[in-house]
């Protein structure tokens, strides 16, 4: 399975971009193109309702938005119902109030992000295309494994003192224990690991910078695209979207390809109306046409 | 039956257990608390199983002026 992934500031055109890549991509296999920006607007481009079950828009090509408040309260029930598992003193507890504050954890946005991309993984497509919230809460996803492997390492080391004297004590007493926050952290890094692997592999993720033709943008992209490779990801391509005929724009677009050389560069002319539906979206499509081979 | 001396190694032993139990506490609920050590993610996946750790830690915090107490000591 191969992941790409659609970065970039908001209103640049990531999802008219993702939706143009999956249909170049249904030609060669299984595609999903999911929204995981909590601002939806994939149902709205290929003029469809769409929920969190991947429906099927086209030949070998689904699409879904699913519902990003219920990703997260779905992580912050399953911690509470753990907690309500484990906690012998808390059974009187308002646990609806301890939903609520996890949800207002801050990281919990991108955690619940990251694992839904580990459940899509599991999932039998070819290629799953994904349009993500704009680029702060996006690269932080991207990272999110990477960061967390490292903290669990530190705490697996203290953890590890830990067990020895559990294990010291409970030898002298003849009994013998098992400590559940160390197969925990375990568990957790495995899963980690196995993530920043898939996230730096360049041949299981691909990442697709867009952005217009404007300072702004640019700044952004750059900026998402150094802190990116800092952690060992190296975007494929870049998506220049919205390229109007004039001066300023031909020399931005010149800047932005001597910035990037090197990746796969697609140049999307300005159009009036945005392209909406099947058919304009399968013409799009075409121009697309360098990311498959990213 | 342990002998007098397996006895009081292995207080030693869990007094040093129980330290490491209270920093290992701290570390990973520290941004629970507004200092962001760890990510919260990984506090929250841990906090389920950690219940004993917390009440050491709490139990420390209660004591933090009274460290003698910890070893059994009355300095007064």
């Amino acid at each position: 399975m191969i992941f790409y992934m659609f970065l970039g500031k908001g209103g640049v055109g990531k999802t008219t971009s993702s939706v143009a890549l999956s249909f170049a991509l249904a030609s060669k296999g299984k595609t999903l193109v999911v929204s995981l920006d909590p601002a939806h607007n994939l149902g709205d481009l290929l003029g469809l309702e769409l929920g969190d079950e991947a429906k099927e828009v086209y030949r070998n090509l689904y699409a879904s938005e699913p519902d990003f408040d219920e990703i997260i309260k779905e992580y912050s029930r399953s911690i509470a119902k753990e907690i309500k598992e484990k906690y012998k003193y808390l059974r009187a507890w308002n646990l609806d109030k301890l939903i609520d504050l996890i949800e207002s954890t801050p990281g919990t946005e991108e955690y619940a992000i990251f694992m839904k991309l580990v459940r899509l993984y599991d999932e039998n497509w070819d290629y799953v295309v994904v349009d993500h919230a704009p680029t702060g809460l996006s690269v932080k996803v991207l990272i999110l494994p990477k960061i967390l492997s490292s903290w669990i390492e530190v705490l697996m080391k203290l953890r590890k003192e830990i067990v020895v004297r559990k294990k010291a004590i409970a030898k002298m007493r003849g009994e013998e224990i098992e400590d559940e926050v160390y197969e925990r952290l375990k568990s957790e890094y495995e899963q980690y690991k196995k993530f920043e692997r898939i996230f730096t592999d360049p041949n299981m993720t691909k990442v697709v910078l867009v952005l217009n033709p404007e300072e702004l943008p640019f700044f952004e992209a750059r900026r998402a695209y150094e802190q990116l490779i800092r952690h060992g990801i190296r975007p494929c391509g870049v998506v220049i979207n919205k390229i109007m005929e004039n001066e300023r724009h031909k020399r931005m677009v010149k800047e932005i390809e001597s910035y990037f050389k090197g990746l796969k560069v697609v140049k999307v002319k300005f159009r009036e109306r945005p392209p909406r539906g099947v058919g304009e979206l399968k013409e799009l499509a075409k121009e697309y046409a360098p990311l498959l081979s990213c | 039956m342990p002998s007098l001396l397996e006895e009081n190694a292995t207080s030693y032993v869990e007094l040093e257990l129980e330290e490491l139990e209270n920093v290992f506490a701290m570390l990973t609920f520290a941004p629970l608390i507004g200092y962001p050590i760890v990510p919260p993610a990984v506090s929250l996946k841990l906090l389920p199983y950690m219940e004993d750790e917390i009440l050491i830690a709490l139990d420390r915090s209660t004591r933090l002026d009274d460290q003698y107490s910890l070893l059994g000591f009355d300095v007064e």
